[in-house]
């Protein structure tokens, strides 16, 4: 007993010593966590997992190739998926986890303008560095929000351009869309876009976000006889859907969704006959459209992991190069330090595009959207053949135009 | 208006009313012989769209033995719902409620995990369009509504002059005067939700190539069933048919007369005034 006295005080400083070394030893890299905030379930998943995929896949490559290294320290990343179903109470409680929970200091997310404009401010209060998919522009008091992809009046404008470029004697539209905020956003875009292109609006209508049957909304349609039918936020499936009622229905003029086309879910939905000519505005097909090594690489990687190429899964892919390299240009993981960075004139940044920088102060007041040129193809005898290619320049006078400027 | 337009809108309101009339009168039947609130009825209809996609697109068998096959699945699947969950919540709706919720989560989770999250759609069994006096209607969809009217009267025939037929109707109009008259009314509630789950599948599998489906789609349809039963008179079946389509014509003619959420505005006040003047519903007993 005596002896296990004396040796007490020896056996506390051995057990403190093994507690202490394995602190000791090289210590592991330190995590910073990114936050994506997107509908991973319900019917927006299949634009949400993808782009969830994509994010991932990058940190997967950021983490592969060794990871962040600022002020000598090295980082991995981590991603952090909390699922907002398309649903603005869900997505401010997802919202709210992430930036309290999770502490994360980077935000990808969410894709509607809607949910936006209710879990931004959120992130502005917390200097949560936010990348923001949605269609709605940006105003100059939007200082941690940047758009990660390209936005409404981009896609609207670009896409209604280059169907009127590819058919002159468009004269008339009928325009549709989801009955929720996002959609009412993006209807006033669509309405601008055709007012500076000329376009007669024949109809103006917003349809229940879950309809699947268009035969009645169709019957009203028709008669009116538009050259083509404009729509709006629709989901791939559902876009697909309406272009195969109309084709049943004998409509045969075009019908162009410009922020929901994918090829692969068209011609699996509608079939090769109906797709004929329709025309696919930010294609989803990275790998036969690669305009960079980089794009293929990726592209294929992706196809590889998850058996599929999705649309805007690359947008997120890149979003991940664009944190690193405002992390690594700022020297520090501080959100605060990373948009000050950003926000310095002149500053680019790596894409599967090729290099790319924040745009958008002429239009909006504030240089808040990446630069990303916007690849169109049309499907051609059941395949998706690219047209071209619009860069940042070539966008501007199109926007300049649907602004009213 | 021209005539080929009144026609083309009572052509859409006839198959808008005989898909939700397939739909729901699954749904009447197990909350007339259960009394319970089956939220997971949309989720029957969900699986018995993938269960005819799998078996027709990835096994490749044929499309009609591949519904059937999904109504057997389904049925069944239904069947052992009730055994093992629904059984101890027999007449208790806030219990079955919630029970359904949790059904419900479970069969999307299954749906994403075997067939992911991608909307799917089958290829077209019978292409092509007809034209009925300028009206035009995709074959698809007059044989949806031929095949539905056949299920339908087919199970109207099986209620009326079947023994487990009678016993259904016995229990539903009272189960404990059904249970004396040596009625087993643990056969027919499975029998009951059985063939209810096997209608829902036969909706989902014939309107698999009509439109797209996802393993989410079931909430949405199963807010219209239950707004067709409701308006119906809860556990009439000729209601819930009366119902089905009085809705089915509603949001087609109002839709194309005036617009979609006119359509969707209309529907609801109807229901509303009908409730009111009878809360019963429009062929349900007090």
């Amino acid at each position: 007993m005596a002896l296990i006295k004396k040796l007490l005080p020896l056996l506390v400083v051995v057990a403190l010593i093994i507690a202490i070394i394995p602190g000791c030893a090289a210590k592991p890299p330190e995590v910073i966590k990114i936050g994506i905030a997107e509908p991973v379930s319900g019917g927006w998943a299949a634009w949400g997992v993808p782009v969830d995929r994509g994010a991932r896949l990058a940190i997967d490559d950021v983490n592969a190739a060794g990871g962040i290294t600022i002020g000598g320290k090295t980082y991995t990343l981590e991603a952090v998926t909390e699922d907002t179903e398309a649903d603005s109470a869900i997505a401010m409680a997802a919202f709210k986890k992430l930036i309290y929970d999770h502490e994360v200091g980077y935000l990808l997310g969410p894709m509607s303008s809607a949910i936006n404009a209710i879990v931004q401010p959120l992130c502005e209060a917390n200097e949560v560095l936010q990348l923001f998919h949605g269609s709605f522009p940006p105003t100059p008091d939007d200082y941690y929000n940047f758009r990660g992809t390209l936005i409404g009046e981009q896609y609207g404008s670009a896409a209604y351009a280059i169907l009127l470029q590819l058919n002159p004697e468009i004269k008339t539209v009928a325009l549709l869309n989801r009955d929720e905020e996002g959609g009412w956003i993006n209807q006033e875009v669509a309405r601008n876009v055709c007012n500076a292109l000329g376009l007669e609006i024949v109809l103006d209508e917003f349809l229940d976000p879950h309809e699947e049957d268009f035969y009645p909304i169709l019957t009203k349609i028709l008669p009116l006889e538009p050259d083509f039918i404009g729509m709006g936020m629709i989901a791939p499936g559902y876009h697909a859907l309406l272009v195969k009622q109309a084709r049943e229905l004998g409509y045969t003029k075009p019908l162009l969704a410009p922020t929901g086309s994918d090829t692969a879910i068209m011609l699996d939905i509608a079939g090769a006959e109906a797709s004929e000519g329709m025309l696919a505005v930010g294609t989803a097909d990275y790998i036969g459209l690669a305009i960079t090594p980089l794009m293929k690489d990726v592209g294929e990687r992706y196809l590889a992991r998850y058996g599929t190429q999705d649309a805007w899964s690359l947008e997120y892919y890149n979003n991940i190069l664009y944190i690193k390299a405002g992390m690594e240009a700022a020297d520090s993981i501080d959100p605060t330090e990373v948009v000050k960075v950003w926000r310095t004139p002149g500053f680019t940044m790596p894409s599967v595009y090729g290099e790319v920088r924040w745009v958008g102060e002429e239009f909006w007041g504030i240089n808040s959207i990446a630069s990303c040129p916007l690849p169109y193809a049309q499907i051609q005898s059941g395949k998706e053949v690219v047209l071209g290619v619009l860069t940042w320049e070539d966008m501007k006078p199109l926007i300049s135009a649907a602004l009213g400027e | 208006m021209e005539l080929s337009t009144f026609l083309q809108m009572f052509v859409n309101g006839t198959m808008i009313g005989s898909q939700l009339a397939l739909f729901a009168t699954g749904l009447t039947l197990v909350y007339g012989i259960m009394l319970i609130i089956n939220f997971a009825h949309g989720e029957l209809y969900m699986l018995g769209a993938f269960a005819v996609f799998f078996f027709c697109e990835q096994l490749g068998l044929n499309y009609f033995l591949s519904l059937i096959l999904a109504m057997i699945v389904v049925g069944l699947i239904g069947i052992a719902a009730e055994r093992i969950f629904f059984k101890p919540l027999r007449g208790q709706h806030i219990p079955s409620f919630v029970m359904s919720c949790g059904l419900a989560f479970m069969f999307q989770v299954a749906a994403v995990l075997t067939f992911g999250i991608k909307d799917k759609a089958i290829d077209s069994v019978f292409p092509g369009v007809v034209n009925i006096l300028g009206a035009s209607v995709s074959v698809e969809r007059l044989m949806v509504s031929l095949i539905s009217a056949v299920l339908i009267i087919g199970f109207y025939i099986f209620l009326l002059r079947s023994r487990y037929g009678r016993a259904m109707r016995a229990v539903m109009q009272d189960p404990d005067a059904a249970a004396l008259q040596g009625v087993s009314i643990n056969q027919v509630c499975s029998l009951g939700i059985g063939i209810g789950a096997a209608l829902a599948a036969a909706a989902g599998g014939l309107l698999a190539p009509v439109f797209i489906f996802n393993p989410w789609m079931g909430p949405v349809l199963t807010w219209e069933g239950f707004i067709v039963v409701c308006l119906g008179g809860k556990t009439s079946l000729p209601g819930t048919l009366l119902a089905a389509f009085i809705l089915g014509y509603i949001k087609s003619f109002v839709t194309t007369l005036v617009d979609p959420v006119a359509a969707l505005m209309c529907g609801a006040a109807i229901l509303g005034l009908i409730l009111t003047l009878r809360p019963q519903g429009l062929l349900g007993h007090e």
